[in-house]
């Protein structure tokens, strides 16, 4: 211990007990080191990350997944129906539903309905009947989901289940409703 | 001497340590004594006066922010940042506000004119060859300041909440979840969830008027204490071809106590007859920039309205949707690839500028317009600036509705 304390006479060195003079560590030395850094970089980080966190939302008040479309009736054969509240088409074909997204897979805008498919307006991309891309910057087809019918008959779309393109929901004639797949709300 | 007088002097005093200065002393104590002053060097070359040196483009960039803080600070006493409330708060501006359509001119031409004048200060010190040795670190700190001016505009012409801000976040944050890694968690927390909403409008304020401003003004700090640091102005004398590459020879002051003097004692290289005293030379020119810049905001701001398109509509973007001028050559890049365009050559482009000045280290060069030894730098540069000048104009002129090809000549529009 002793030889660590400076000599009488000689001229302390600026940082005082350095530890870079090449002096033997100390246990106190190393353990406010250590400790040291420690609770200071513990604590700022801590606190950083906890503010960070705090800024991801928890609780989103966000319109629901699913959407209540209304009646097989109310869209004719052959129709494509804009929804705007989901910015989703609603295709029927025959007694087949489909239900595609109207947001580009590029950069978020509302594609339009063009003389075959679908163009965006922001960027140009452009999509066939079946959402696949045809020129443009979109990286992928437009988004397909799956659509279940309510037990009261009513179409209900769900855009948190994806499905692929050919996959139509078919209702029975008469508007006679199915067994609800899962999809429908059940009050 | 009355009482009256007496304390009015002892009141003086205490703000202004010195008066008028009269002579040389004076001067420099003037410049030294006073906290915005100081910000200047008591002396200058004679040199870095001329308005050809630098046209005056950094301090007009800083006045330019001033009149924004200013003005940005009256809005927010009319503006609410609210979905519901946005819009009509900003109309009322226009309507119900006295002054409140010049305050918002004022503050959407000097943010315009701002991207203009900061673009062409990074263009004039880059010509100059002003960011080698000791410089480097003031060129990075301004490439910051670059993007925070561009982050400015952004996040502003997102607030009136019409259709160009709404769908402008929807692509702005679309654009940043292309990022590799951490790209959809960042438009997760920009926008507050996933749809574009109340939360979205209340982050981008709070960015615009807080976070954002905070963060120029400390960068603006040290990028005008580092001006000095680095002795001041770039300047031929600088060029050095004989040292080694990469060694930056020590900072220095621009002046040396021995040039506060007119004296016949002979100082190499930086005698006193190159250098002139701040007070007034300096500070005359720097009233009449402001004078000047302050009324080009003004009349455009009176000649000229500020747009404000319909109200936010989430289901349909106007047909063609453009963004401002400034970001159009974005606009145009995203249009053929979004991770290359919106991320890729962006990205490039900034750690090409931030690391430039650690790579390019010949001392030759500096502080001259268009050396002719950095033909390669400056034509490089000339080129990307063309590049990205096509890019605007094509995306201005030559985009219609679904981003189509058309020729401006042509009929309709």
């Amino acid at each position: 211990m002793s030889k660590s304390l400076p000599v009488v006479g000689q001229e302390p060195s600026p940082e005082g007990r350095s530890l870079k003079t090449g002096r033997k560590w100390r246990r106190r030395d190393f353990v406010l080191l250590v400790f040291g850094w420690i609770g200071t970089l513990g604590s700022l980080s801590a606190a950083t990350l906890a503010g960070m966190r705090g800024l991801l939302p928890n609780l989103l008040d966000e319109p629901n997944q699913r959407f209540r479309a209304g009646k097989p009736e109310d869209y004719s054969d052959g129709s494509v129906a804009f929804l705007d509240e989901i910015r989703t088409f609603l295709i029927r074909k025959g007694d087949g539903f489909r239900a595609m997204s109207g947001i580009c897979t590029h950069l978020g805008c509302t594609v339009n309905r063009a003389d075959s498919g679908y163009r965006c307006p922001c960027h140009g991309s452009l999509f066939d009947e079946d959402g696949n891309v045809l020129s443009g910057p979109a990286p992928r087809a437009l988004d397909s989901f799956g659509i279940a019918q309510a037990r009261d008959g009513r179409l209900v779309i769900d855009r948190g289940r994806s499905v692929s393109p050919e996959e139509f929901l078919v209702v029975g004639s008469g508007g006679k409703g199915l067994e609800d797949r899962g999809g429908g709300e059940q009050a | 001497m009355n009482p009256f007088r007496r304390f009015w002097q002892t009141v003086y005093r205490s703000v202004f340590r010195v008066g008028i200065p009269k002579t040389n002393l004076g001067r420099a104590q003037a410049m030294v004594s006073s906290f915005l002053l100081h910000l200047h060097p008591a002396k200058v070359r004679r040199d870095s006066l001329r308005p050809t040196r630098t046209f005056g483009l950094g301090l007009i960039t800083l006045y330019l922010f001033i009149i924004l803080v200013v003005s940005g600070v009256l809005l927010m006493f009319h503006y609410v940042p609210s979905v519901e409330r946005a819009y009509d708060s900003v109309r009322d501006l226009s309507f119900v506000v006295t002054a409140g359509v010049l305050l918002r001119n004022c503050h959407r031409w000097a943010a315009h004119l701002m991207v203009v004048a900061i673009v062409l200060h990074m263009a004039r010190v880059f010509l100059m060859g002003a960011y080698k040795a000791p410089r480097q670190f003031n060129w990075g700190v301004g490439v910051g300041l670059f993007l925070l001016t561009l982050f400015l505009s952004f996040t502003g012409y997102l607030l009136p909440w019409d259709q160009l801000a709404f769908w402008a976040i929807t692509v702005g944050t679309s654009i940043a979840a292309y990022a590799p890694g951490v790209g959809e968690l960042t438009r997760f927390s920009l926008l507050g969830g996933n749809i574009v909403g109340q939360a979205s409008l209340l982050r981008f304020y709070v960015l615009h008027v807080v976070v954002l401003p905070a963060a120029a003004i400390l960068m603006i700090a040290v990028h005008l204490y580092r001006i000095r640091k680095d002795g001041g102005l770039a300047h031929p004398d600088e060029d050095q071809p004989t040292v080694e590459e990469g060694e930056a020879p020590p900072p220095q002051k621009s002046y040396g106590l021995m040039a506060l003097t007119e004296s016949s004692t002979p100082y190499v290289g930086r005698d006193p007859g190159k250098e002139v005293f701040a007070w007034p030379h300096l500070l005359i020119r720097e009233v009449l920039l402001f004078v000047g810049t302050f009324s080009v905001v003004l009349l455009l701001a009176i000649f000229f309205d500020a747009p404000l398109e319909e109200l936010a509509n989430p289901i349909h973007p106007p047909n063609p949707a453009k963004a401002p001028w400034y970001f159009l050559a974005l606009q145009e890049l995203v249009a053929h690839s979004a991770f290359l365009g919106g991320v890729i050559i962006p990205g490039a482009l900034v750690l090409a500028l931030i690391l430039l000045p650690y790579l390019d280290r010949r001392r030759v060069g500096i502080g001259r317009w268009f050396a002719r030894e950095r033909w390669l730098a400056n034509g490089t540069f000339l080129l990307v600036l063309l590049a990205l000048a096509i890019l605007t104009v094509i995306a201005t002129f030559f985009r219609g509705p679904n981003w189509d090809w058309v020729w401006p000549w042509a009929a309709g529009g």
